[in-house]
């Protein structure tokens, strides 16, 4: 263009005095002229326009990176119970190399009472946890011995696994790198595939467009491209990806101006991270970072040299390529990458020919975050949603850092998944399309571990674990009670209570009669027994003794945020819950009359590190410790002896538990809520439609819960007895203070003062002499 | 590897800069819920001792067994390590890095009143006496009759009272 119009002028000179012919034609000039300038201003203004586009878009060029979501991280110290096969699993999900020897980070060798590993090493909130080897011995389940290079070391973190992220619209997903990191054979291998004249050229390499030209002439068809690495760096940044003559015309100069105004190194770490590698579902995967994840589930600097090749085979055409899906075309590739660099001199012959022996080495897809664990995501993303912008949420970078323990996860997935099929094959049609839902946390700290939100832990859509609210039925009753425990010189545990038909009248004058799930009325009960048994009718008449407004006030007390209207029918779990808030009730319980709010989220940081919020362990006492230390002996007498009792068919006597079971009307939900010393349980069965089903608390979610505890193998519950606590005998048929010697002799805790005060003794003909004496000359009275 | 070395070599020099002369810290949000409102009927003051501790007496075969206030288990070497860091970084002012060991300590061994022992003195130091307190009554619930750390829970908890 410039051309042209600087030949205009001179040319318009010698044309002075023509003929008509020349004069009319001499007429178009001034138009050429015109439009030559025009032409001229465009073609500059376009150039200025076109540099300035460029300086500022890379300058200034912020990829959107989604936020990353991270499991907790395993701490590794004696003590600990962590089972080798636990080990091995979170090693294998933070992609870690199984070698003999691990020499360098991302390598272990775990046998059966040893492993060696050596972590890779992480910048967490509260400072940096270096990469190291480390020694693990175990004894049994537990880690016995931790050391590290310089001796015995207390504690160790591993780096956190990386559990999903949160995407912007275009779902484009990448993972930043700066040229440093990158291996400098998976550079030699890119730039020997895509552009071997990288180094030399200005931006477009004429040697490229001749060898593209004369295979596209040969084949009469497009099918090589001559582009740079800088070319296709502009396409990917600045053009949209419409194959038009004009984008190519744009390409050329865009590239040349790239490479005026940058260095070669600044072109190359713009291309490695933003060229497209893959696509997974809707996620599109971006950068080399990404990919590596994405592809081998370990960090580019931890590839070998056969895996750099695969990778950089793959910017031809990721979907063509896909080592997942066309193994053989990957392999070719791959191959023909790592003998292009053999010739070009980067790697030796043996080189090449250890790296075309081995396999491709690809993870199963299910290994990568998105969609690993969509229930427990899903709770992250509405809590950070309360506290974050979508839009910061999708493109800042941000590291959240969670409490999911994906080896709880798993086990909780699975708890679910085989509790289902057996239900299946025992009641086969009656449950089919059975739903579940289970939600796992830390009995005391209110973390939430695990979360399943249905039969198919890998679906996305409706999460049961923290939509479906559903009545909770016997769940509630432990609200009854301690609404009645709060008066120790009105009840205590060994209070009797009515167990008989009761009417009640509704606030529309509708009229309600509970019964029993036996059908049956017990008569006089013992408090303690009437929660234990779940038995309905002492417990409405308990609840209608105290007051439905104080039994409402309790449940909010306990953490139930959700407004309860007080008919009587809450007495008897007409309150609607999901799991999750279920839980955070019996969090209260398991916590001594602590309120914890639950915590799925321990801290966001930036992209680069800081601390951006934490959410700090907080903690609301609701009630007296010794008022809920009863509450749990009658929790405690459930699993022992009451509706849950069938969990000692399974688990030791020396394992103390604590929960109760739930079921509603026509047995449409099945509940179980329950603790160990360190985990909390809440699990739901239902149908969607709320069918009724086969199943009552015990026969449906208690089953889960048993399961996943058989899987956790936890801790037992030891309850501290407050100072204002005594415990007594008492015997379980008058309620009387007894000897511990005597038959049905119970020994029940109460607060201090509300103990019965008579001392009954042993029935006629029911001493066990022996201790009868001892008793009789030991002066103790029996109040021990 | 040496990168890491690098930074936990700065990491103990910023940690005895903190010692010398206060080292700025970026405020942190607090992303409390600040719905854990006021208890109903204020905060509840544990009873006064006022019996001594029933036995352990388990009776597997006839209910729960019944626990007993039994001295607290020896501190395992890790909680220990974590709450030594925590209360160099309480001393260097650092008290974000402070909360953060501790909670470590805390998801070891959440029944150890050593550990709310020492949350609470880091929020009283940050003024924060409301969960101040509530840490104290919570590790005055797991701390064993007679112990040195009741005895330094009940300390604290005088402390509070006269800031309330």
């Amino acid at each position: 263009m410039p051309k042209k119009s600087s030949a205009s002028p001179s040319r318009r000179t010698s044309k002075k005095g023509a003929a008509a012919t020349r004069s009319r034609s001499f007429r178009w000039w001034p138009l050429l002229l015109k439009l030559g300038l025009v032409v001229l201003v465009l073609g500059g203004g376009a150039l200025v326009y076109m540099d300035a586009t460029i300086r500022s878009q890379f300058e200034g060029k912020r990829w959107a990176l989604p936020a990353k979501v991270y499991a907790r991280p395993l701490e590794l110290y004696a003590g600990q119970r962590l089972p080798v096969a636990d080990l091995k699993e979170e090693l294998r999900q933070l992609g870690y190399r199984f070698v003999s020897y691990p020499k360098r980070a991302g390598e272990a060798s775990v046998a059966d009472q040893r492993a060696l590993l050596f972590s890779r090493g992480f910048l967490y909130a509260d400072g940096p946890e270096p990469a190291r080897l480390l020694e693990l011995r175990f004894d049994g389940d537990r880690i016995a011995h931790l050391s590290g290079s310089e001796g015995a070391l207390p504690l160790a973190r591993l780096e956190p696994v990386l559990v999903g992220g949160i995407y912007p619209a275009d779902n484009e997903d990448r993972e930043l790198v700066r040229l440093q990191q990158v291996p400098p054979t998976l550079v030699q291998a890119l730039v020997t595939v895509e552009d071997r004249d990288f180094y030399q050229h200005f931006g477009i390499s004429p040697k490229g467009i001749a060898r593209a030209m004369i295979s596209n002439l040969r084949a009469r068809a497009v099918v090589q491209g001559g582009s740079t690495l800088t070319q296709q760096l502009v396409k990917n940044y600045f053009l949209t990806s419409e194959r038009s003559l004009w984008r190519k015309l744009m390409e050329a100069p865009m590239a040349m101006l790239l490479e005026l105004h940058y260095s070669k190194d600044e072109i190359l770490e713009s291309y490695l991270n933003e060229v497209y590698l893959g696509q997974s579902g809707s996620r599109a995967i971006h950068g080399f970072s990404l990919a590596s994840q994405y592809y081998f589930g370990r960090p580019l600097a931890d590839l070998s040299l056969e895996q750099q090749a695969l990778l950089a085979g793959l910017v031809k055409g990721p979907s063509y390529y896909d080592p997942r899906r066309h193994p053989e075309r990957a392999t070719e590739r791959r191959n023909l990458v790592l003998s292009l660099m053999r010739d070009q001199g980067h790697i030796s012959d043996a080189d090449l020919l250890r790296a075309r022996q081995r396999p491709l080495g690809v993870v199963e897809r299910s290994q990568l975050s998105k969609g690993a664990f969509p229930a427990y995501l899903d709770l992250v993303k509405r809590q950070l949603r309360q506290d974050y912008r979508e839009q910061d949420l999708a493109s800042e970078g941000l590291q959240v850092f969670t409490n999911l323990d994906p080896l709880v996860q798993r086990k909780a997935e699975q708890s679910v998944q085989r509790v289902i099929k057996r239900l299946d094959g025992r009641f086969g049609s009656r449950v089919e399309g059975l739903q579940a839902a289970l939600v796992v946390g830390n009995s005391q700290t209110g973390d939430v571990v695990a979360v399943v939100g249905g039969r198919d832990p890998r679906y996305q859509g409706f999460n049961r674990a923290l939509d479906a609210v559903r009545p909770i039925g016997s769940l509630v009753k432990p609200a009854v009670y301690l609404t009645a425990l709060e008066e120790p010189q009105r009840f205590t545990l060994s209070s009797w209570i009515d167990d008989n038909a009761v009417t009640l009248q509704n606030p529309d004058g509708s009229y309600w009669t509970p019964s029993n799930f036996d059908h049956s009325e017990h008569g006089v009960v013992p408090l303690h027994q009437a929660l234990s048994r779940s038995y309905n009718l002492a417990t409405a008449q308990l609840g209608l003794r105290l007051g439905v407004d104080k039994v409402v006030h309790t449940l909010e007390r306990l953490g139930v945020r959700r407004p309860v209207s007080p008919y009587p029918a809450v007495l008897l779990g007409a309150v609607n819950l999901s799991p999750l808030e279920v839980t955070q009730v019996y969090q209260t319980i398991a916590a001594n009359g602590f309120e914890t709010p639950l915590r799925a989220i321990r801290s966001v940081l930036t992209a680069d590190g800081e601390l951006l919020s934490s959410y700090p362990f907080e903690l609301q006492q609701q009630f007296e410790p010794a008022v809920m230390h009863l509450l749990q002996y009658a929790l405690q007498e459930t699993v022992r002896e009451g509706t849950a009792r069938q969990l000692y068919q399974r688990f030791p006597d020396s394992l103390n538990m604590a929960g109760k079971t739930g079921t509603t009307n026509d047995q449409r939900d099945s509940w179980f809520a329950g603790f160990t010393g360190d985990y909390l349980a809440v699990a739901w069965l239902g149908q969607d439609d709320n069918r009724p089903t086969p199943l009552t608390g015990s026969s449906g979610a208690l089953q889960v819960w048993s399961e996943l505890m058989a899987e956790l193998r936890p801790q037992s519950y030891r309850p501290m007895a407050p100072e204002s606590v005594n415990y007594v005998w008492i015997d379980d048929a008058t309620g009387e203070r007894t000897g511990d010697f005597c038959e049905g002799a119970r020994l029940l805790p109460y607060v201090a003062g509300s103990e019965p005060a008579g001392y009954r003794g042993c029935g006629v003909g029911i001493q066990r002499t022996l201790n009868w004496f001892n008793h009789l000359f030991g002066g103790e009275g029996g109040s021990r | 590897m040496s990168l890491m070395r690098g930074a936990v070599w700065l990491l103990l020099m910023a940690t005895l800069a903190g010692c010398a002369g206060g080292r700025y810290t970026p405020p942190v949000e607090d992303r409390a819920h600040p719905e854990v409102g006021a208890p109903a009927g204020g905060v509840v003051v544990a009873e006064p001792p006022m019996v001594s501790p029933p036995p352990a007496a388990d009776e597997p075969d006839r209910g729960a067994s019944a626990p007993a206030r039994r001295p607290t288990d020896p501190l395992s070497p890790a909680v220990v390590a974590l709450l030594d860091q925590a209360s160099r970084y309480e001393t260097a002012g650092q008290r974000q890095q402070a909360l953060a060991y501790l909670e470590r300590a805390q998801r070891i061994s959440p029944r150890e009143p050593q550990v709310y022992l020492q949350l609470a003195r880091v929020r009283l130091a940050m003024n924060d006496v409301t969960r101040a307190v509530q840490l104290t009554e919570r590790g005055l619930a797991l701390a064993p009759s007679g112990s040195q750390v009741q005895e330094q829970l009940l300390q604290l908890k005088r402390q509070l009272g006269e800031r309330h």
